[in-house]
């Protein structure tokens, strides 16, 4: 038998180059938003806003050729999955877009009381949700199995980080220090970074499943590690 | 009218031969009753020549040779106390291009029980009928039984050929690319008669339409030069095919 290259599989390798894209664009502005909050770059927080449309509109650019591609190709096995991936994976992104957003408009908010600092519960689960990113990204384009299992399977990590700094950002009852209403604001601000900070790591997540099943044909969605090994 | 087929196929070790040419290596399959089966590979991988050992056509061509054992309903289909008329009966056919006789849109249909010996008047008027609504075009021809087959469209003398195949009561109905010359509509309706027709009878399609494989079959078997490479249940062979082979020939990337 001899391989070759059909319409049908430009069309895939050009949904793929674009899908890639997205997936640089989304975590260029998640590391964005992430310096412009820990170092204060007022500039860098409104280019991340300012760049979201690029972002939202290659999930629509995406939309449109896999929708394409499926009603002209009606593609099967592995293209089928590496469409329906695409097509969940691109909403995926443009949520961590939107999340980036949202982290960069805190930025901007923090940066009007300098005095406040990130605390180091932020700063580590800013680490956490990178990394994961990164990681579900590289389990997609390189085909990384037991990386996407690692991505899919190591949210209760962030689910503590997140709780901890939740409870660390209440004011003890003995505290002597003044509640005042700066350290509330930034306390809130503090905390919508971290859901933030968690959602981008439950897209990854989801990204790493998307690719785990473009791969292997099986769904890891729903599933328990050992359920997700023994099928 | 027939009830539920019980009626499936088993195929043990099949090797065909035309003169010294070897056409079929070791093909062991069974076909489910009820069940929609579709043989699937390029020109010349034996999907057809395999089709046609299943109700003996083979014999027709000189020089052929089958090896292996096929059983229908547990029996040899290749024993030689087997009467191959009646075989045909139970195995009906429909070929690529519609073969209506040049008689009426009855006649056609009718034939085959005056073969089998039936006389009875009204009970073949109704057996007609019967099998003119199951291929589901008595709706196009009740008000012209009388008008010449030849007469009808492409698609049309197709169901035709079909309800012929139906009228003697085969409990297995082999199609060797029943659609491939026929428009849209006409496909659709010759689908929609095979997902009517499985309740009745086990189905063995021979198709060069993937998707064509993929609506309407239950179970797909992946032939390539001679030999079977892959059968399971249609859903998971279309999703993730269990050999490179059968995956690289359903997404195109061989041929």
């Amino acid at each position: 038998m001899t391989a070759h290259d059909t319409h049908l599989h430009t069309q895939l390798t050009h949904l793929r180059t674009r899908l890639l894209v997205m997936c640089a664009e989304a975590r260029e502005a998640v590391e964005r938003a992430c310096i412009a909050l820990e170092e204060g770059n007022t500039p860098l927080a409104v280019q991340v806003i300012d760049h979201d449309h690029t972002i939202n509109a290659l999930e629509n650019e995406i939309d449109s050729l896999a929708l394409s591609i499926l009603a002209r190709a009606q593609p099967v096995a592995r293209d089928l999955r590496f469409l329906v991936s695409t097509l969940r994976m691109a909403v995926d992104l443009e949520r961590i877009g939107d999340e980036a957003v949202s982290i960069a408009e805190r930025a901007l908010l923090i940066q009007q009381d300098k005095d406040q600092c990130t605390s180091p519960q932020l700063r580590e689960l800013m680490q956490v949700a990178r990394r994961a990113l990164q990681s579900a990204l590289t389990a997609f384009q390189q085909e990384d199995m037991p990386l996407a299992l690692q991505v899919s399977r190591g949210s209760a990590d962030v689910t503590q980080l997140e709780v901890r700094l939740l409870h660390d950002s209440l004011p003890s009852p003995e505290s002597a220090e003044p509640n005042s209403y700066g350290r509330q604001l930034h306390t809130m601000h503090q905390l919508l970074v971290a859901r933030a900070l968690t959602r981008i790591y439950g897209r990854a997540a989801n990204i790493a499943e998307h690719a785990y099943f473009m791969v292997e044909g099986t769904s890891l969605k729903h599933k328990t590690h050992a359920e997700a090994q023994g099928q | 009218m027939t009830t539920q087929s019980n009626t499936g196929i088993t195929t043990k070790n099949v090797q065909f031969y035309y003169s010294k040419h070897h056409a079929l290596h070791d093909v062991s399959l069974d076909f489910p009753s009820n069940k929609v089966t579709a043989l699937i590979g390029p020109s010349g991988c034996g999907k057809s020549t395999f089709l046609r050992c299943l109700n003996r056509m083979n014999d027709l061509i000189p020089g052929t040779r089958v090896e292996g054992s096929i059983l229908l309903d547990g029996q040899d289909i290749y024993a030689s106390s087997l009467d191959v008329v009646e075989l045909r009966r139970r195995v009906g056919m429909v070929f690529q291009r519609p073969n209506p006789f040049p008689k009426t849109i009855f006649e056609n249909v009718a034939y085959g029980l005056r073969v089998n010996g039936l006389a009875n008047q009204t009970e073949i008027g109704d057996r007609v009928e019967a099998a003119l609504k199951r291929a589901a075009i008595w709706q196009e021809v009740k008000d012209r039984l009388d008008a010449s087959a030849l007469g009808l469209s492409g698609g049309q003398q197709q169901r035709l050929c079909i309800a012929r195949a139906l009228a003697v009561e085969p409990e297995v109905l082999l199609m060797d690319e029943p659609a491939s010359a026929l428009d849209p509509i006409a496909t659709q309706k010759i689908e929609e008669s095979i997902h009517e027709l499985k309740s009745h009878l086990t189905i063995i399609i021979v198709t060069h339409n993937m998707q064509q494989a993929a609506r309407v079959s239950d179970y797909t078997a992946f032939f390539y030069m001679g030999t079977l490479v892959e059968h399971g249940e249609t859903d998971t062979l279309f999703t993730r095919p269990a050999k490179k082979q059968t995956e690289d020939y359903i997404t195109g990337r061989f041929g």
